[in-house]
């Protein structure tokens, strides 16, 4: 029977649970990073880490995960954020109320005591009446006590709660987890037992333990002078102000193209795969010349020039890693000093139009990045409408950083003109497909409510272990996926099918988007590599007109295979189906319209 | 008074929470009946920042307006 560790997004329970198991987790600052449980074992015990979740219901799909983890357990070591003691103690209150044993480890106390701040362990540990232990998980602080704890074996459940006396015998015969969710209107409970609890229990409960947690909060922890900066409410100000935080806005987005999409993207990328290119495929296609007849199908799927060896090594190692860990550590310094949230409070009203609200920021930023990583971060918005609308706003309109890099490229050659023409096209693109889905699909974009936390320094030691284990996480999770697509376009190669889609699709490309013949196999292999697309139309000696049709085209048409792949797994089969289809045909359309009315500008 | 309507530097009461749907969630982020709220700031049109005990939090407009509040 496992230990399971619970508690609010954000807390460091995957840092808790790395630090007691020694095992890898993705750990992250947004809420929804651990979807599924996490298991492992630690000095002869089962450890699992459950999704992050506020209450213990079944409102999300977090919380039905997170759920089933806790019906599964011996213990539960609630994790909470020593910050934010009256928010978290509300969920360890309600776990208290499943009268199973259980630890408290109060989390990040290092960063309480840096703000000056007390909290009075010992008296919350009476007034709770459960083990409760300091910690302050980054720094291994307080796990050795915490193991000793678990080891010992005589945690003590707490007290039964009062309702369980007045439950009725269909009730009374379930486990903990069941009496406590049907005594908050649990809806699927209620049906399947045909009994329903007293109408406004679930809102009666929820507000004594509101009231409760504050109490506790209140008279346990104390604020010094110390806290809250003058520094940091002046500057929480400026990034919420009307004008200045949109200042800050666009010179954040200044930097950020400055060093990845410049930088990173282009000088650093460029660098590395020519480093490949002359060093680490001559020497792979040499070491395996003998085994492998040239021409052959061997050759072609591992050194070939599509190859596993080849061609995914170098855009996994050249690419794909710079890039994710440039974007990472941007990514890990926004969210560390707490500037994402107030991102997201600024633009939430622009966001609602589109269906979504400000919390989307996170993923659409993510984009620019890689779209595979950010359809998979549209885990952490509220609703399957808002998912949806993310994931089809990401498929079409946002190209990822290899595609933004190449069609800078492209479009530099020929002046300002054309790269805001791009840039409307896309932005309103966007926009009125936002907009587009937010009417047609039902219910509304859910309100806001997002948690502020104080502005701080990011801490080097923090950044360095969240980029490290999220860039190896990610590459472990899409890497397989891109060496599927490599071994895909090889394939196609070998087998002379990329020459004729080029016979059989060109007249349609020149009839319909006014692009030259040669340009349609640089749409397949944008499948691939969405770069590869946009480096295709590099070749094909096209005319302004037909960079920008072919840009606009190739940005719209479907992402990548990996992308292809994590949106089938997180929209289903049928929905992902359809906005992979969807991309095609705005792709094709957009395209059309685009190449006639910029023709007949230029003309005019 | 909706919460919307309350001036930034006011501390207030919270006497209600409308849209039932999100009762539960801003109770468990420390947004409850009783519960003392101070409006830090409004953004036009956009989403009030309110200080509770729990916090800094960011109130969508909408959710907001279906805030009851009472000076206190």
């Amino acid at each position: 029977m496992p230990v399971v560790l619970v508690g609010n997004p954000n807390v460091g329970k995957s840092v808790v649970f790395r630090a007691l198991t020694g095992r890898y987790v993705e750990v992250s600052n947004f809420p929804g990073t651990t979807v599924g449980i996490r298991r492992a074992r630690a000095a002869g015990l089962a450890v699992w880490d459950s999704p992050g979740v506020y209450g213990l219901s079944r409102f999300t799909d977090e919380e039905r995960v997170t759920v089933e983890a806790v019906r599964q357990a011996d213990l539960i070591v609630n994790v909470v954020d020593a910050r934010h003691l009256a928010r978290d103690l509300f969920l360890t209150l309600q776990l208290k109320s499943l009268a199973l044993p259980m630890v408290v480890l109060l989390n990040r106390m290092d960063e309480v005591r840096a703000a000056g701040d007390f909290l009075d362990a010992p008296g919350l540990e009476r007034a709770l009446g459960v083990p409760v232990i300091k910690a302050a998980a980054v720094r291994g602080e307080g796990i050795p006590e915490l193991l000793q704890c678990l080891q010992a074996g005589a945690v003590k459940p707490p007290p039964a709660p009062p309702f369980w006396e007045d439950l009725p015998p269909a009730v009374q015969r379930r486990s903990p987890v069941d009496r406590l969710l049907w005594w908050e209107e649990d809806e699927e409970l209620s049906e399947r037992l045909q009994t329903a609890p007293p109408a406004g229990n679930r809102e009666a409960e929820y507000v004594k333990r509101r009231q409760e947690a504050d109490a506790l909060a209140s008279r346990f922890y104390r604020r010094g002078d110390g806290g809250y900066g003058r520094w940091q409410l002046q500057l929480d100000g400026v990034l919420l102000h009307p004008v200045w935080g949109w200042a800050v806005l666009v010179a954040v987005l200044g930097a950020v193209y400055q060093l990845l999409g410049v930088e990173v993207a282009n000088r650093l990328v460029g660098w590395l795969e020519a480093l490949l290119r002359q060093t680490w495929v001559p020497w792979v296609q040499a070491a395996l010349s003998p085994l492998l007849a040239p021409g052959s199908l061997g050759a072609e799927l591992l050194t070939g020039r599509y190859g596993l060896l080849t061609m995914t090594v170098t855009y996994l190692v050249a690419l794909l890693l710079p890039l994710i860990t440039g974007f990472e550590c941007l990514l890990a310094v926004l969210e560390d000093t707490g500037y994402l949230p107030r991102l997201a409070t600024l633009l939430d009203r622009f966001f609602l139009r589109l269906g979504l609200n400000g919390r989307s920021v996170i993923p659409l930023i993510l984009g620019f990045g890689c779209v595979t990583m950010a359809t998979l971060t549209t885990r952490i918005l509220e609703g399957h409408r808002e998912r949806t609308i993310a994931s089809v706003l990401l498929a079409w309109t946002i190209p990822c950083s290899a595609q933004v890099g190449v069609i800078t490229g492209l479009l530099a050659g020929l002046g300002a003109r054309w790269a805001l023409a791009y840039a409307a096209v896309i932005l309103s693109l966007f926009i009125l497909v936002g907009t587009a889905l937010d009417r047609a699909l039902p219910g509304r974009p859910t309100p806001l409510l997002l948690d502020l936390p104080p502005l701080s320094w990011p801490r080097a030691a923090n950044l360095w272990d969240k980029v490290r284990t999220k860039v190896g996480g990610f590459l472990l999770e899409a890497g397989p996926l891109f060496a599927l697509g490599s071994l895909t376009v090889a394939m196609a190669h070998w087998s002379g099918a990329l020459g004729s889609v080029e016979t059989a699709l060109g007249p349609f490309f020149t009839r319909f988007l006014h692009l030259p013949g040669e340009a349609a196999p640089a749409f397949l292999l944008g499948f691939i590599r969405r770069d590869f697309g946009a480096v295709g139309l590099y070749q094909a000696g096209l005319s302004p007109v037909q960079i920008l049709t072919g840009a606009v085209t190739i940005t719209l048409f479907v992402p990548c295979i990996a992308s292809t792949l994590v949106l089938l797994r997180e929209r289903g089969v049928r929905q992902g189906m359809e906005i992979w289809l969807g991309s095609i045909a705005i792709a094709l359309l957009c395209g059309a319209a685009v190449a006639r009315v910029a023709e007949w500008i230029a003309g005019a | 008074m909706q919460l919307d309507q309350v001036p930034v530097g006011r501390t207030v009461v919270v006497r209600s929470v409308h849209p039932p749907t999100l009762r539960s969630q801003a109770l468990r982020l420390g947004i409850g009946v009783g519960a003392r709220l101070e409006v830090v700031r409004r953004l036009r049109g956009g989403p009030v920042v309110v200080r509770s005990t729990a916090g800094q939090l960011a109130v969508g407009k909408e959710l907001a307006q279906g805030i009851e509040v009472e000076a206190l």
